[in-house]
């Protein structure tokens, strides 16, 4: 096989080499160094300028397939908030969002979550609340019309964090976890918009990377003040809580990989290319 | 079914509720007792989500049911399909029936057959991505014009930036990344988002109007 047919290999066995290649970081992480961006410091700043006893909004709205993604940027959120002293009023407007949201909520709070001593003051758990943006703006509106009961049947009127939580106007900061619709887009149309804009509810939002480009002309604009940038930005956040608060690492080895990845994929571009450019100036036909 | 009810009504029903929405967004302020009351509205959407939820359910078990009787194309997945329907709802009925104060009760084996096979069979399906694009991304990435050379170049400036590689071997390199979302990813974006936006008010306004009807599904059975 030369230059010219390289592009005819079988693509099993680019998937074998990427497979081995990225194994490799996972079992021995290469401790490749993360330098913090604007938009996760800009999540981390926000955050920090809240004050103990603040509400704050985290809603999960993915599924399993963006976990990776998801899962270590509403861990970090649920961390910051819990040692800022913030109360969380934890949420979920995506069906397969709320199972994960209670286990998020468990690796934080303790496993016996709910049954600990903060929650129903500091800590409440709505769980899925139907309707996806027309759920968001009764929400907003009037959050008790949302949804009568927490994710455990508890009224209310019986939790005394939603005493104080009846609209979008009790909210200090809404984080939306996000991998799709609805997601930051309908908070700032259904939710933010309607009750004083970005300056009355700044939204901050972890996404998976591929929708973030999408939600950039939000974060120009103002209308959202921070953005966690898909596992990297996950990973920038964490070694951000690692330094003020000691927050454990566990994306080391998940960004090794894939920062390999991304060289395979870039190596496996330029050898795409060389064969079709040698390709070319021979007068052949690529195939 | 009369053409009364199949057309006239439906749109006479979009076109209040509709009009309902509109004016109560834009001419009343919120904490007035007219736009309180389109709260009613949109909490009723709660109601239609669970009867659109039961005629999904009667529908797929149906589809599925005449693919299996016909033998039709991969109906040996069409059993797996009902099985697993028709298992999840029973273990999720269960679960509310233990607690019937908590209509949203996962009981813990409901749970567990989310985390152990929903969730491990959806990560695996989109883990496959990754193998996807590094195979697509080598066939596809050609150095075949300006405007895909400029798409080869900045794809591999964001891959690099965005990881933690791209840092460790310059420092340039996620600055010329977060430079790339923030300028002209920005610009692109917006204009996309603010025609999209445009768009959708006229497709509402002609919904409204009932000159488009083509959610109402087609003229002549």
């Amino acid at each position: 096989m030369d230059w010219k047919t390289i592009t005819q290999i079988d693509r099993r066995y680019l998937y074998i080499i990427l497979f081995i290649f990225v194994s490799i970081p996972l079992l021995s992480p290469l401790n490749l160094p993360i330098l913090v961006g604007e938009h996760a410091q800009a999540m981390y700043d926000t955050t920090e300028t809240l004050s103990a006893g603040d509400i704050v909004v985290c809603s999960f709205d993915f599924g399993p397939a963006t976990i990776p993604e998801n899962r270590p940027q509403a861990k970090g959120f649920l961390f910051q908030a819990r040692e800022l002293g913030l109360r969380v009023v934890a949420t979920a407007f995506w069906a397969s969002g709320g199972p994960l949201g209670e286990d998020i909520l468990r690796d934080v709070y303790g496993s016996d979550f709910p049954a600990i001593p903060e929650y129903g003051t500091d800590v409440v758990y709505l769980g899925y609340i139907p309707g996806n943006e027309v759920g968001m703006q009764t929400f907003g509106d009037d959050t008790w019309t949302a949804k009568g009961t927490d994710h455990y049947g508890t009224p209310m009127a019986d939790i005394p964090l939603m005493q104080d939580t009846r609209a979008a106007e009790d909210l200090s900061l809404w984080c939306e976890i996000t991998s799709g619709t609805p997601g930051e887009q309908q908070v700032i149309q259904f939710v933010q918009g309607r009750h004083g804009g970005p300056a009355a509810l700044p939204l901050v939002v972890g996404s998976t990377a591929v929708s973030v480009p999408g939600m950039m002309p939000f974060y120009a604009a103002g209308q959202i003040v921070g953005i966690l940038n898909g596992l990297s930005g996950a990973g920038e956040y964490e070694s951000l809580l690692a330094g003020a608060y000691g927050y454990p690492t566990e994306l080391l080895a998940p960004l090794d990989a894939q920062s390999v990845a991304h060289v395979i994929v870039i190596l496996f571009i330029i050898a795409g290319n060389i064969s079709y450019v040698l390709t070319r100036s021979s007068g052949g036909k690529e195939k | 079914m009369s053409l009364v009810i199949k057309r006239y009504i439906p749109l006479v029903i979009t076109f209040l509720m509709g009009i309902i929405m509109v004016i109560a967004t834009y001419f009343f302020a919120p904490g007035t007792p007219a736009r309180d009351a389109t709260a009613l509205l949109t909490g009723s959407v709660d109601i239609l989500v669970v009867m659109a939820g039961v005629i999904g359910l009667i529908v797929l078990i149906r589809h599925h049911s005449v693919n299996i009787s016909k033998r039709g194309r991969f109906w040996k997945y069409s059993i797996f399909t009902i099985i697993g329907v028709i298992l999840y709802l029973i273990i999720g009925l269960y679960g509310v029936a233990t607690h019937p104060q908590h209509l949203m009760y996962a009981s813990d084996l409901f749970a567990w057959v989310y985390n152990n096979i929903y969730v491990s069979m959806d990560m695996t399906i989109f883990s496959l991505l990754a193998f996807f694009i590094a195979s697509a991304a080598y066939r596809a990435f050609r150095l075949r014009s300006l405007e895909a050379s400029i798409l080869l170049i900045v794809g591999a400036l964001m891959l690099l930036g965005r990881a933690p590689v791209g840092g460790a071997i310059w420092e340039g390199l996620p600055t010329i990344a977060t430079w790339l979302l923030n300028v002209p990813n920005t610009a692109g974006n917006r204009a996309i988002t603010i025609g999209i936006a445009i768009g959708a008010i006229l497709l509402a306004i002609r919904q409204l109007m009932g000159i488009e009807r083509g959610y109402l599904g087609p003229e002549q059975q």
